[in-house]
């Protein structure tokens, strides 16, 4: 099955390599590309030629912000899903994130199996018809 | 030169007993001249009666020879009138002189001589009356013819005219003496006078001197105080500044702690977790004792995320940065009624402020409600926040049981802080308290000089004005391909 291709908006270069590395050990996906701040991360989603299924995105970034990266996809209508994997992981972000449009919000410290698990499912479904449980 | 002199007259010992003896001087010359013309005058008096005796005698003497020539002529008895009462008046007249003269050497001998001839015409007169009364012509025409008469009279004439001119003589000396006197008079008190208007220049002179003194020694006082409450202003500005500076270091530092331990121990712990995770997955089943040690491990780093979080939080409210001021009091306000148990109301408005003023903002409520919590012993809470007029005011009652705001206590001192922040951003804070009514704290800053706190587009970051990225990790602008 092709794997999920993935795009990950972190400024951290150890936590966006220890990410990877995790996700592409423990889940059918693969990651095209990343982005530290918030301009260059939205200019690599709206392009058209740039295609991607899942992007994962931190709230904090070297420039800008998560929350404007959700925003400007969702104005954008883009086709592909977006979820939040953030420090901080209150209700009110969570409730932001999700009124901008992000379908998922994980903490980074307590919800890493559940970003695995959600990476897996989404993988599978989109594989199409599969009917190997997730991982 | 006079005040050469007068400084030094001023100050001797010797000015008053001097002062005191030109006084006295004075004072027994005018005694004096006023005692000695008051006698000469007296005398004088004593001269004219002296002088008025004198001429009696001598009148009625004439008086008397008159009479008594006329009654040899004529024979008739009222022409010896004169001569009878001259009798009396003589006597009279020589009675005074010789008491008058009694102690007078000069005048005594004549005044005897006056006398003595006196008596001889007396004699004389009555001798011829007498020859005349008894019929004893041929007698008296004989003494008449004598010439005895004439030359008597002349006699007493010339010893008359001696005695007056002696009495003349002494009057012009009595005069002399009392023109004298008052010369001396009117020297001792011209300068009387003028010794007092001296010793009053001096006086006044004095008088200017000291007040120049004092005049001096107020102006250099004035001048001291000045140079006083200039230095005491310097310093006050001096510290005023160096506590804004110190409040403004310490957020800085911690907003610097803060990004530190959230890039670097965050990232690493968050990394850590990665691995345990993956660690889990792949070796997590084979043995329970392998299972439970990853489990402890997990657990460990769950603890290492928890404390850094905390601490974070404290160094720098991450909802402040994230979510914007009217958020994240907003927040506060919830944990602070969910700690505490007090009912806390808001009324929070969007505004505009730089970070600086959000934080400072932030911390203002947090201390207020820590004072809350600790002294205040309050129900109700409400805290504000809103724009007017320029301005930014933020606010934080209690009803709880206030205190007196004029007494600095140890409870205010973090609010002593929070004065020098606010002010140090450029706005003022106000606490208003009174024992039994409540507290309210409020601060205004000035609005503007930052983005809209809670913009939805772009929130901003925990913004703080110190760099403290890492060495640029490998993270570039450009997505970066990694499949």
């Amino acid at each position: 099955m092709p794997p999920l291709k993935l795009f990950i908006v972190e400024d951290s270069a150890l936590i966006l390599e220890s990410l990877r590395a995790a996700l592409e050990e423990l889940a059918p996906v693969v990651v095209v590309g990343s982005a530290a701040d918030e301009t260059s991360a939205v200019r690599w989603l709206l392009e058209p030629a740039n295609a991607w299924d899942l992007a994962i995105v931190d709230v904090f970034l070297k420039s800008g912000s998560g929350l404007g990266v959700l925003a400007s996809s969702a104005r954008a209508n883009v086709r592909g899903k977006k979820v939040v994997f953030t420090n901080y992981a209150t209700r009110d972000v969570r409730e932001r994130c999700q009124a901008l449009g992000a379908d998922r919000v994980f903490d980074k410290s307590s919800e890493l199996d559940d970003l695995i698990d959600y990476c897996a499912r989404l993988a599978d479904r989109d594989a199409g018809a599969r009917s190997a449980p997730p991982a | 030169m006079l005040r050469r002199v007068s400084s030094r007259i001023g100050r001797s010992v010797l000015t008053l007993p001097l002062a005191a003896i030109a006084a006295l001087l004075v004072f027994w010359v005018t005694e004096s001249a006023h005692r000695d013309s008051t006698a000469s005058l007296e005398s004088l008096g004593q001269r004219a009666t002296a002088r008025a005796h004198i001429q009696t005698l001598w009148r009625v003497l004439v008086d008397a020879e008159t009479g008594q020539r006329g009654y040899l002529l004529t024979g008739r008895r009222e022409y010896l009138k004169p001569y009878e009462d001259a009798q009396g008046a003589i006597a009279e007249s020589m009675a005074w002189l010789r008491r008058y003269y009694r102690d007078d050497p000069q005048a005594g001998p004549m005044i005897d001589e006056i006398a003595v001839r006196t008596r001889v015409k007396q004699d004389e007169l009555a001798a011829t009356i007498t020859d005349h009364e008894q019929g004893r012509i041929e007698r008296w025409v004989a003494r008449l013819e004598t010439d005895e008469g004439r030359v008597q009279m002349n006699a007493l004439r010339e010893s008359s005219e001696k005695l007056l001119e002696l009495e003349s003589a002494r009057v012009v000396q009595g005069r002399e003496a009392i023109f004298s006197t008052l010369r001396l008079s009117r020297i001792g008190v011209n300068t009387l006078t003028a010794l007092c208007l001296l010793a009053f220049l001096i006086f006044v002179r004095q008088i200017s001197v000291l007040d120049a003194q004092q005049r001096e020694a107020a102006r250099a006082l004035q001048a001291e105080r000045d140079l006083l409450e200039s230095q005491v202003v310097n310093r006050t500005a001096e510290l005023t500044e160096l506590a804004r500076h110190l409040q403004t270091a310490q957020e800085q530092e911690r907003s610097h702690l803060a990004r530190e331990l959230h890039d670097e121990l965050g990232a690493l712990l968050t990394a850590a977790k990665f691995d345990s995770a993956r660690l889990k997955r792949s070796i997590g089943s084979l043995t329970p004792e392998i299972a439970e040690r990853l489990k402890h491990l997990d657990s460990t780093i769950n603890q290492g995320i928890a404390l850094k979080r905390r601490i974070i939080e404290d160094l720098r409210p991450s909802s402040l940065g994230n979510l914007g001021l009217q958020a994240a009091l907003e927040i506060l306000a919830r944990e602070f009624a969910e700690r505490s148990g007090l009912s806390v109301d808001v009324d929070l408005n969007p505004v505009e402020l730089s970070a600086d003023g959000q934080i400072t903002v932030y911390r203002l409520v947090q201390e207020a409600l820590t004072n809350i919590a600790k002294y205040a012993g309050a129900t109700a809470v409400i805290v504000s926040l809103r724009t007017e007029a320029e301005r930014v005011w933020a606010s934080v009652r209690d009803n709880g049981k206030g205190f007196d705001a004029r007494l600095v206590q140890r409870s205010t001192h973090g609010l002593v802080g929070m004065r020098y922040r606010v002010e140090a951003a450029g706005g003022m804070l106000r606490v208003e308290s009174r024992p039994g009514s409540g507290t309210l704290i409020s601060a205004w800053l000035p609005s503007g000089g930052g983005p809209q706190a809670a913009d939805l587009a772009k929130p901003p970051q925990a913004a703080d004005p110190v760099p403290t990225r890492a060495p640029a990790p490998a993270a570039s602008q450009a997505p970066s391909p990694v499949a």
